[in-house]
Parts: C-alpha cells; structure tokens; sequence
C-alpha cells in the first residue's frame, strides 16, 4: 500500500500535465480560430463606423467648398460673413482627421463641425437635401 | 494464492479490463472536455486581441471609401439649394435631384456592401460558391475572374464576368449572374466616375466655377 501512495503521488503529476496540455493545445487553436474572426468582425463593424463619419465630413466639406465658390466674387457684408463662416468650417473639416479611428477628440470636434454646419445653413438660408444618409446617425 | 484459480482470475481480470475501458473512456472525455475549454477561452482571448486592429483598419478603408461619394453629395446639395434659392428652371432642380439620388443610392451601395460581406473572402470560398452556383465555365481562369463579384461584391474587372457569361449560352446560371453583374451598378468605380463626370456638367451648365470641379477631380 505503501508503494501505491507513492507512486500515485507521482502519477499524478501526468495527470496535471496533460490535463494542461489538452487546454493548452485547444486554447491555441481557438486563439488563432478567434484571432482570425476578430479581424473580419471588426473590419466590418469599423468600416461602417467610418463610412458614416467619412460621409458626413465629405459631405460638409463637398457642400461648403461649393458654396464658398459661388459667394466668393461677392464683396458685400452679407457675403463676407458667410464666406467667413464657410472658411471656418472648411478649416475645422480640413483639419478632422476623419480616417484615424483613435482620435480622442473624434466626437467633439464631429459637434462642433455639426454645430458649425447648421450656422452655415442658416446663414445661406437653405436646408440642404441628402444632408445625411438615412443609416448615418451615430452610434458610438 | 488467489491467482491458482484459473476461473477466479478471468473474472478479475475481465472486471479490471471494463474499469480500464471506463476509465479510458472518461480521460478521453475529460480531456476532450479540457480541449473544449481551451478552445472556448482561447477563441475569446484571440478574438479580443485582433477586434481593435480589425476595426482601426475597416475604419479607415470605410472612410476612404465614402470619400469621393460623399462630396459629390455636398457638392450636388450646395448647387440645388442654390437654384432654389435663385428659383432657378424647374427642369434643373429635377435634374440635380435625380442626381442626388443617385448619389445617394451609390453611396447606400457602397455602404451595404461594407455592411454585408466580410471585406476579404479567401479563393477558396470563392471557388467553393461558385462551384455551389453551378458556374463551372467559370472555374478555368478562376483567378482573373473572380474578385468576388459572384456574392455581389464589389469588382473591378467584372468585363471578364461578363465577356465569360456572355460566351456561355448554354448554362442558364450564369445568364443570370451575367443579367446581374451588368445590371448592378454596385461595381461602384465606374458609375460614381460617370455621375462625377455628370456633375462636372452640371456647374458647367450652371456657370459655376470650375474651381469646384478642379478640386475634387471631378473629372479625372
């Protein structure tokens, strides 16, 4: 009896072992199996992220160039000012960096480029079709 | 001498023979189980490790990809609001909202196909949808012409697509895949570039500046 305790002591040792071996062997092939499907899911989750933001901040950009080339042979007041509002939202458009993902201040500049929008809107006095696309709201 | 028996010792060992079977039997499954649990906590772990980069990638791929779409919808937004502004010709405001709405369905395209298939199939999926389709023609020169357009993505070269269906008149299959690719604006390059160039037409007509149209490229 003796004898058995010892070497049961010893066997378990194998037990231990393989018992890590089988976890081990499947938690590599998971890791990798997951490693794979990470990528496609967030590609995909990313890319409409960005396709949304990409849209949005194309679209000011498009609509405000536009119009800052219709009004800019305009020297009156009225013009100027809403030359000067279109320059400012082009430079805050120009300066978004709408491609970088890990920009921290993604959604604060985003309002203040909305927000910037909207007075531009306002001060042309129009309400631009297409604005957004129908699935661009936000979610983050 | 317990063993001097010869029947005693059959039932011994047959009874130790079973218990070995059992026991093999449930180190098989516990380990099987143990491999399981592995698998299931090293899906998780890879799967978190590669979500972020995943998504840092597809990022910036969706918003190149709008870039060009987007504007012309700014572009053509300005120049309608615009016209209603200086009540301009009825028959040119529906001309740019046809154009904006196609625009938009473009861009509702594009953004669709980010949304439904996973941005990379590999040749084998390919093959194999293709193989389940029943386009065999195809199959000779797999890899000038399938990019992937035959799960409706986008495609580059799909005038190969077209040109092998084409001569394939026997096979109603691909008759209709061909309908559909030549049908499908979706191969999104082409048909943005026409509705650019449409648009450069547009402020020509308009007496816009040129400027804008320079700078997007709207006809290059």
């Amino acid at each position: 009896m003796a004898a058995m305790r010892r070497s049961g002591g010893d066997l378990f040792d194998p037990i231990l072992l393989a018992d890590k071996r089988f976890h081990g062997e499947g938690y590599q092939e998971g890791y990798n199996e997951g490693g794979h499907s990470g990528v496609i899911e967030g590609r995909r989750f990313g890319s409409i992220n960005g396709a949304k933001i990409g849209s949005e901040v194309a679209f000011y950009s498009g609509f405000a160039f536009t119009w800052k080339c219709i009004l800019q042979n305009n020297t009156d007041a009225k013009s100027s000012k809403k030359l000067k509002t279109l320059d400012s939202l082009l430079g805050m458009v120009g300066s978004f960096p709408y491609e970088d993902p890990t920009y921290d201040k993604l959604q604060e500049d985003l309002d203040k480029i909305r927000s910037k929008f909207k007075q531009v809107c306002s001060l042309l006095n129009v309400q631009p079709a297409f604005q957004n696309s129908p699935q661009a709201g936000m979610s983050f | 001498m317990w063993w001097g028996s010869g029947a005693g010792a059959e039932d011994v060992f047959d009874e130790e023979a079973d218990e070995l079977r059992i026991e093999q039997r449930e180190w098989k499954s516990r380990m099987d189980r143990r491999h399981k649990e592995g698998y299931r906590d090293g899906l998780n772990a890879g799967r978190e490790s590669t979500l972020q980069d995943g998504f840092n990638q597809g990022y910036q791929e969706g918003a190149k990809k709008m870039l060009a779409v987007g504007q012309l919808k700014g572009i053509l937004s300005a120049v309608l609001s615009w016209c209603q502004l200086n009540r301009s010709d009825p028959h040119l405001i529906t001309q740019i909202n046809q154009l904006l709405s196609a625009a938009a369905q473009q861009e509702e395209s594009i953004f669709g196909k980010l949304s439904a298939a996973p941005p990379e199939a590999s040749v084998g999926d390919i093959m194999e949808s293709i193989e389940e389709m029943g386009l065999d023609p195809v199959l000779e020169k797999p890899e000038a012409g399938c990019c992937g357009n035959v799960k409706g993505e986008n495609c580059c070269n799909s005038s190969y697509e077209v040109r092998t269906c084409g001569l394939d008149n026997t096979a109603s299959s691909s008759q209709e895949v061909c309908c559909r690719t030549v049908s499908d604006p979706s191969g999104g390059a082409k048909s943005l570039k026409g509705l650019c160039q449409d648009c450069a037409i547009l402020l020509e007509n308009c007496g816009l500046p040129m400027d804008i149209a320079h700078h997007f490229q709207l006809q290059s």
